[in-house]
């Protein structure tokens, strides 16, 4: 890192002249702080909401920032490059950099999305994760080793910064998908640093139903630049978020560049929660839940009632409250960085019945679209009113319903059994099915085999797997990676099932209540051209989905057993140790002669000389 | 009837079973229940640590030039007179150093190639006036000599004064014993631990939403890239700004809910009130930079009580309505707190504004990363730089790594039962080696080399600090004392007492049993004579 003394000399001087610069600058008239009419910063933030049946209402809070440019070679630092950070987190860019991660997915998810009764997921799923954490990465790198230093320094960091275990996601739980085309859209323009030594790497790592609570939420919060104190961000408070039936929260960081290399991050944070209005409604009214008066009843009066009999009428259906009411704060002002207005929208097909007005001091004010814009700097209400809130807009059915579950009841052995079931009445679909399976379930791909309901197809089961990508586990180091490329006819229901063995694990390897039993990650399922509209492109052909997580239970061994057995051990040897020493060294006389030494045993004389005198006595 | 033969074979199979128990058993049991403690060299590095510089012997190369008149023996002159005013210091040196005299060999045939480029010369030039001149674009010493300086033998005095008091001016002063001490009391209770990689964060924080902007990236060009440029050959300093909302570091904690302040806040209140933990957490994953400053400029979100600035450094010009002061939070950065807050609408920080703050930083910076010492020496910049490398090397860097060498191995007495792994003892032999390698290169530094040998001694010692830490902080040394000692014994009791027992009651039993014999012999003895 030595300077040429000649470039050396040239910066002195012009130190120099600048020192002298400053020491001749006249005093400004002005303090320096002038005024501007607009100031806007790379920064959306919207709110939707979206009214579900049975009185769910799904709340997606979107906000979009993006970086400043930054050249994506930093190999040799200019000294007269400087980074700045105006809106994006400061706290995201250097672990970008210092492990070449070109794209990052991280996603807290939890609950059911029920998506028989709600249709599909938010985004066509693309931003939720199975239940717990799941953390996908780009990295660019050598080799495959180079890529995992890199992946373990970044989950590291992660977890620090996330107040998450993602620390614990290693080797023994990382994946590289290998149909990355799927799971990523236009992998040519992702920019690399080094296209001629290095690599772009996929990689992907889950904790299966880690829990997520408020503390998880915090760090989202603070990666925004106005916090949780203006604009939509003001409504988002931990324990009215994670009091729902389904919650997700995303983070996407993208690396956009241009064709001189220039580039920027985008990042996209989504905190999207389904939460049961009548529920939380009820919750403001008597926050220590007890039992209804009887006054408070809904009974059917077309059925005998009285004081101990009430048949319950089905829930109301006419509703109005605030989203104050639902999140316990209103909305503190527009957001005064972005560059455009913070917007609150309420998606629904039915305007009719479902209205929401904007409340601004005292008064309420509506538009036609039920769409906002937030232009005000002060706290604001939104009231929700409908008639019928089963009238709700019908979201698209999910293209595929899979089930996954635990068969056999044997310590040392067990099966997986996956159902894919095809709703559409005349459209086959394409799916990829994506399995990380921990090192200690060993499948044999040998026992897979496959089932369908359907009579008329049995002879083409064949057909039904197109590809199979299956990497074996290593003990402790790497999951089992299991790809399959499927077919599934429509209106079908085809079930996958294939056997796995059970290993004993190291004392040590067992979590502190191991009688609980070890959390299965979700399958990950990716359905290719699932819809009929051809202007779908990109991410929107793609519709992907999680099955929910397994609890699989190994033979667990008393924990205590190791001492138990250095103890019994121990005792044993001594024991056997007692006899021979007893028997090496034992001294045999005959018994005339034992019994001579006896008698003359201190002991023995002073217990007749006691017995003596008690004969005397008496 | 004792049978002797009998007797003495039962002592003797008690006497070798406890001989087993004791030599072979116990420290075999011991041996296979212990955690591995890998050999360090301890006692060699308690010597380090009592006399770090024991070996150092610094030997810096002059080279003496001159062209008018030819002085063949000018070195060894020079030479006698430099050895004379080193081994004259008053306390002696902390550091024991030399200059090493030569004169230019103008007959090699290197002496038109750069080979001189990078050495110490110093320049004699024949004038009227005997005097002395360090240019800051290089290394020569110029030494202007007149006739009767020669005549009069006192050039050799006169060079030696000029390398002491100007070229070498840095080690003359900070090598002496207790000067180092000396700058612990100042500087260091301010200054970070030296680093290679330094990053600086410049942040400008509003207690409001309304939108800032600043015009930094010029600021920063005029004055921190020269700055940077300068200072790159011995700590890399990487910069990133930023602009925080909604934080005003609790500076509107001093006032109550209706909008007043709680009580006239005096200066005091600020560093019980100021939070600074949220911007030094945002510098948490800069994982590559060990060290990070803060420069932070602060707008409340109310305005603050004039009172609060008496004491502060002002930072803006006379004409400023705003008051600005700057504090120096030690090891941490600076922090610029304005008394207004910015006003509720957007706002652009223009040059002006930023112009004084910027260049007060910069000067504050080389008391943060320790160079205040430096800092008046950068009239000459290549010498200083020299001097700062050398003088890092020894100081910030070879003393750092024994000090956690001596750390380690305290660590490792103090605790038992604490588990060495072979991999610590590797580091610290290389650690070690490294550091003898490093002496090597500042007592001979004479080796042809492409690299500057102060520049490779400076790598090495970063390098030696990283192996040292790496040594100290390995993660299986702290495992094992989960375990205390007394759980093995409780473990292995079952084994231990019946064993212990049945010796040791058999040794007993057995020397028992010779009087035991002795008397029955004594008795039927006597039965005979009563016959």
């Amino acid at each position: 890192m030595v300077f040429p003394a000649t470039k050396l000399i040239t910066l002195v001087a012009l130190c120099v002249i600048v020192f002298i610069d400053i020491c001749l600058a006249s005093p400004s008239s002005l303090v320096g702080i002038e005024s501007q009419n607009e100031i806007k910063y790379p920064f959306e933030e919207k709110l939707t909401l979206e009214p579900l049946p049975n009185n769910f209402l799904f709340a997606s809070f979107q906000f979009l920032l993006a970086s400043n440019d930054f050249l994506i070679n930093k190999k040799n630092i200019d000294p007269s490059k400087f980074t700045h950070y105006t809106v994006f987190p400061k706290s995201i860019s250097p672990i970008l950099e210092q492990t070449d991660t070109k794209k990052l997915s991280l996603r807290f998810t939890h609950g059911l999305w029920d998506s028989k009764s709600w249709g599909k997921l938010p985004h066509n799923g693309y931003n939720s994760g199975g239940s717990g954490v799941e953390i996908w990465g780009l990295i660019e790198a050598r080799n495959n080793t180079d890529a995992m230093s890199k992946w373990n320094q970044l989950t590291n960091q992660l977890s620090g910064l996330f107040c998450a275990s993602i620390d614990f996601i290693d080797s023994s739980k990382t994946t590289f998908p290998s149909n990355s085309d799927v799971f990523l859209n236009n992998l040519e323009s992702i920019p690399m640093t080094d296209p001629l030594e290095n690599s772009l790497f996929l990689m992907r790592g889950s904790l299966a139903n880690e829990p997520i609570c408020t503390e998880n939420l915090t760090p989202f919060i603070k990666l925004l630049p106005n916090r949780e104190k203006s604009g939509i961000a003001s409504l988002l408070d931990g324990h009215k978020v994670f009091d729902s039936f389904w919650n997700s929260m995303s983070l996407e960081v993208d690396t956009i560049c241009s064709d001189d290399g220039i580039c920027h991050y985008v990042l996209e944070i989504l905190v999207e929660t389904v939460l049961n209005v009548p529920q939380l409604l009820s919750r403001n009214k008597n926050p220590i839940p007890k039992p209804s008066t009887s006054d408070e009843l809904r009974c059917d009066r077309s059925k005998n009632t009285d004081e101990v009999q009430c048949f319950p009428l089905p829930e109301k259906s006419n509703y109005d409250y605030h989203l104050s009411d639902l999140f316990g704060k209103k909305v503190n002002g527009n957001n005064l960085l972005s560059e455009t207005y913070s917007k609150v929208c309420m998606v629904s097909a039915s305007a009719e019945n479902w209205k929401i007005f904007i409340k601004i001091g005292d008064d309420y004010f509506s538009t036609s679209d039920n769409c906002y814009n937030l232009n005000v700097d002060s706290p604001i209400d939104f009231f929700i009113e409908t008639e019928d809130s089963s009238d709700v807009s019908v979201r698209e059915h999910a293209p595929v319903h899979v089930s996954r579950s635990l068969t056999g009841y044997s310590q040392d052995r067990g099966g997986l059994r996956i159902s894919f079931w095809n709703p559409s009445v005349d459209k086959n679909i394409d799916v990829v099915y994506f399995e990380s399976l921990p090192w200690f379930m060993q499948p044999y791909l040998s026992s897979l085999s496959l089932e369908s309901d359907a009579n008329t197809i049995n002879d083409e089961l064949g057909e039904i797997i197109k590809d199979t990508y299956f990497l074996p586990a290593i003990d402790r180091k790497r999951p089992s990676h299991i790809e399959f490329q499927l077919n599934v006819p429509a209106n079908t229901t085809i079930t996958m099932s294939y056997q796995f063995d059970k290993p004993l694990l190291k004392y040590a390897e067992y979590p502190p209540d191991a009688n609980h039993g070890f959390e299965i990650e979700s399958a990950f399922i990716a359905v290719k051209g699932w819809s009929s509209d051809s202007h779908k492109k990109g991410r929107e052909e793609i519709y992907f989905l999680r099955t929910p997580t397994l609890l699989l239970s190994l033979s667990t061994p008393d924990f205590s057993m190791p001492y138990n057995v250095i103890i019994l051990t121990s005792t044993v040897m001594a024991m056997i140790f007692g006899m021979i020493f007893n028997m090496m060294t034992k001294r045999f006389i005959t018994v005339q002669k034992a019994d001579e030494i006896a008698s003359k045993s201190k002991i023995r004389q002073l217990v007749g000389k006691l017995k003596n005198l008690k004969r005397v006595a008496s | 009837m004792c049978n002797r033969y009998q007797k003495l074979s039962r002592r003797l199979v008690c006497i070798t079973l406890i001989l087993l128990y004791c030599f072979i058993g116990i420290p075999l049991w011991y041996k296979l229940t212990t955690v591995y403690r890998a050999q360090l060299p301890t006692q060699y590095i308690k010597s380090l640590h009592e006399n770090k510089h024991q070996d150092i012997h610094m030997v810096i190369p002059v080279y003496l030039n001159f062209s008018t008149y030819k002085f063949p023996d000018l070195d060894k002159a020079v030479q006698a007179q430099t050895d004379s005013v080193i081994s004259n210091i008053e306390n002696g040196w902390d550091v024991n150093w030399s200059l090493q005299l030569q004169n230019v060999n103008q007959n090699n045939l290197n002496y038109t190639t750069d080979f001189y480029k990078d050495k110490y010369v110093v320049q004699l030039i024949l004038d009227d006036f005997v005097g002395c001149s360090v240019p800051y674009d290089g290394k020569d010493t110029i030494v202007f000599y007149n006739e009767e300086s020669i005549l009069s033998n006192d050039l050799p005095f006169f060079i030696a004064q000029s390398l002491m008091e100007h070229t070498f001016k840095l080690e003359y002063n900070l090598l002496r014993k207790g000067a180092q001490n000396g700058n612990k009391n100042g500087d260091s209770n301010i200054a970070i631990e030296y680093s290679p990689q330094v990053h600086i964060s410049l942040s400008v924080l509003t207690g409001k939403g309304y939108p800032v902007s600043w015009e930094i990236e010029d600021i920063l060009n005029e004055y921190f890239t020269p700055f940077r440029k300068f200072i790159s050959p011995v700590v890399n300093l990487t910069v990133d700004t930023e602009i925080i909302y909604y934080n005003d570091l609790n500076l509107n904690k001093l006032h109550n809910s209706i909008g007043n302040f709680t009580h006239d806040p005096i200066i005091e209140d600020l560093s019980a009130i100021i939070d600074l933990s949220e911007l030094t957490g945002k510098n948490n994953y800069y994982a590559n930079e060990k060290s990070v400053l803060n420069l932070a400029i602060v707008f409340p979100e109310h305005d603050l009580p004039h009172s609060l600035f008496k004491n502060g450094s002002p930072v803006t010009h006379e004409n400023d309505t705003f008051a600005v002061s700057s504090f120096l939070v030690p090891q941490w950065g600076s922090l610029i707190i304005n008394e207004h807050a910015l006003p509720s609408n957007p706002v652009k920080l223009s040059k002006a504004y930023l112009k004084p703050i910027i260049y007060k930083f910069s000067n504050e910076i080389f008391q943060l990363l320790g160079l205040s010492d430096f800092k008046e020496s950068l009239s000459t910049p290549m010498l200083t730089i020299d001097s700062f490398k050398r003088i890092t090397t020894i100081y910030s860097n070879l003393d750092k790594s024994v000090d956690t060498l001596r750390s380690l191995v305290d660590m490792t007495e103090e605790l038992p039962q604490m588990a060495i792994p072979k991999q610590v003892a590797d580091d610290v032999m290389e650690a070690l080696d490294l550091r003898l390698e490093i002496v090597g290169f500042l007592n001979n530094p004479n080796d042809e080399t492409d690299e500057l040998i102060w520049d490779i001694a400076l790598r090495k010692s970063n390098e030696l600090v990283d192996i040292c830490e790496h040594a100290f902080f390995h993660k299986d040394m702290m495992q094992q004392n989960f375990v205390p000692q007394e759980h093995k014994i409780a473990v292995y009791l079952p084994l231990l007492g019946p064993i212990s027992v049945v010796c040791f009651g058999g040794l007993i039993k057995s020397l028992k049993e010779k009087s035991l014999c002795d008397g029955n012999e004594a008795d039927s003895e006597e039965t005979k004579k009563e016959k």
